[in-house]
């Protein structure tokens, strides 16, 4: 008996998780595709998942854990799928007949290993019949198996919240049938924006985190990293997954330097580049360029060549303030959003336009910038380099007021002291 | 709806109410109070766990104790009570709280009682 290959069970807990995290959303989104309904399809997998936890202890971890999971979840795919049949007696005939062929498709035979089908289920998650907000923790938990806490804590959601309305989506996706597929030419390029715009919004989660706590405050800006890589190898073609890459990749690269001497704040252009993820930086300049050779331009290029700009910092020494103003010129002409037309009016006062600054952030609906930070922070900036010390104060206040990070506030209450 | 924010500073939090922390201290309560204006009814600053005092009548028996009814790490230091459309709103408004950073911040929906009943 010693002999034999069983390894103590906690290390069995740990290979499990393992092949969870490598294979989760490649097997969830398989199922889910097979079957059109993603708690069915999850709760299959959790049974595999349960008896692999069981079996393994005994039997050893199989060479293909992924393959095993993957028969093992067909099976009880099929096993739940026959119970509702049923339990129901009055099935739709629509509905048997899809539930015939997902019985079909699960039990027919399988080369290999899992095929790719992760791109089907995003589609589904980003599709225009889920609620915009629901699609980022759709995603989030079906791709990567993210839980309710995980999600609820980075999207400032109560976990019981998120989890209701998880499972209302879900039913609703069974419910009014959305596809499981990649959509066609005419609306692709619109309902993959619903798709990249879904992943940019989970790293948006994480950019107020502080960098110094070790993996603590970044929200889900890893997750939202590796799901942009995904895209970009599931779709080769398309110029604006690898902007959004290079996007991410370039805006992650500088967490370390966000943080000065004693936890103080450190804003783009005074960052010690050396503190930079230099290799991050590469990884998002050469997805930039390969998205340029493309030619597609879009939203994520532009803010990705933005990024680009403040990164050349490393090589030349100063920040090209000029460049950076006209691509947000660019941007905010052809993908006008709350955060362009902030960062455009910041760069005009950059390059010595604070009228014309003030005048862009005057021009934005009064609110929806009431609770937008960077609003405060850059109209406070603006109206101190203008002489108008006295609205200054007042900007800055909100600033302050609506900062989360502490490191913020003090660096806002230098500013204003400067002022 | 009604939701009672609940504010769990810390021993040094409360500690910088006074002394040269202090005008750090009020400055960001204040600035975080004025975003949230509109949507708080009432509120109050709480004096520190050692200040507080816990009655229980047990089989007809007084006990008066020192301190909190809960030990913890952080004191209630203070109270809002926000009227907003939902705990989405209540969780928005609380996430720049200077309090998260430090303790935690609470909150609890307000039961609301029918017409006629207290």
């Amino acid at each position: 008996m010693t002999d034999r290959r069983r390894p103590p069970s906690d290390d069995v807990a740990e290979q499990v998780e393992l092949a969870a995290r490598e294979s989760y959303g490649r097997l969830l989104a398989w199922l889910a595709s097979r079957c059109g309904d993603i708690a069915t399809a999850e709760d299959a997998l959790a049974d595999a998942l349960v008896d692999a936890v069981r079996r393994w202890p005994d039997s050893g971890v199989p060479d293909n854990p992924e393959a095993w999971l993957l028969t093992v979840s067909r099976r009880r795919l099929v096993d739940r799928v026959r119970r509702d049949v049923r339990q129901d007696e009055i099935v739709a005939a629509a509905s048997l007949r899809l539930q015939q062929e997902a019985l079909e498709a699960a039990e027919a035979p399988l080369g290999g290993g899992v095929p790719e089908r992760r791109l089907e289920l995003l589609f589904a998650c980003a599709h225009p019949d889920v609620p915009e907000t629901m699609r980022t923790p759709l995603m989030l938990q079906t791709v990567l198996g993210l839980t309710a806490d995980q999600i609820g804590s980075a999207m400032i959601v109560a976990p019981a919240t998120i989890g209701q309305r998880l499972v209302r989506v879900k039913r609703r996706i069974a419910d009014e049938g959305i596809p499981f597929r990649i959509p066609e030419d005419d609306e692709l390029a619109e309902r993959v924006g619903h798709v990249l715009d879904a992943v940019y919004a989970a790293y948006l989660t994480g950019w107020d985190g502080a960098p110094e706590d070790g993996g603590v405050g970044q929200g889900l800006a890893g997750e939202a990293i590796w799901l942009a890589g995904l895209l970009v190898r599931l779709l080769p073609d398309l110029a604006e997954a690898k902007g959004l890459y290079a996007l991410l990749c370039l805006s992650e690269s500088r967490r370390p330097a966000r943080r000065g001497p004693a936890g103080r704040y450190v804003p783009v252009d005074e960052q010690d580049t050396d503190r930079w993820d230099h290799d991050m930086i590469i990884s998002g300049e050469q997805a930039l360029w390969l998205a340029a050779r493309l030619r597609q331009p879009g939203r994520y290029q532009i803010e990705a060549a933005i990024q680009s700009l403040h990164a050349h910092r490393a090589r030349s020494g100063v920040t090209d303030w000029a460049a950076i103003r006209d691509a947000y010129a660019v941007l905010v002409e052809q993908y006008p959003t709350l955060g362009a037309a902030v960062g455009y009016a910041a760069s005009l006062g950059r390059t010595d336009r604070v009228t014309d600054g003030l005048a862009v952030l005057d021009e934005l609906d009064p609110d929806t910038v009431d609770r937008h930070q960077p609003y405060w922070a850059v109209r406070a900036w603006l109206l101190a380099s203008a002489e108008r010390g006295v609205e200054a104060d007042v900007a800055y206040e909100r600033a302050i007021g609506l900062s989360s990070d502490p490191a913020v506030r003090s660096w806002l209450r230098d500013r204003r002291g400067l002022g | 709806m009604k939701v009672l924010m609940l504010f769990q500073e810390t021993d040094e939090d409360i500690a910088s109410r006074t002394g040269p922390a202090a005008e750090a201290y009020w400055g960001q309560w204040m600035a975080y109070s004025g975003t949230i204006a509109e949507q708080v009814v009432g509120g109050n600053v709480l004096n520190g766990d050692e200040h507080a005092v816990t009655l229980r009548i047990r089989a007809g028996e007084r006990q008066i104790q020192d301190g909190p009814y809960a030990d913890s790490k952080e004191s209630l230091g203070g109270y809002m009570i926000l009227d907003v459309e939902s705990m989405d709103e209540a969780l928005e408004l609380a996430s720049t709280c200077p309090a998260a950073a430090t303790g935690a911040v609470e909150l609890r929906p307000v039961v609301e009682m029918p017409a006629g009943v207290g």
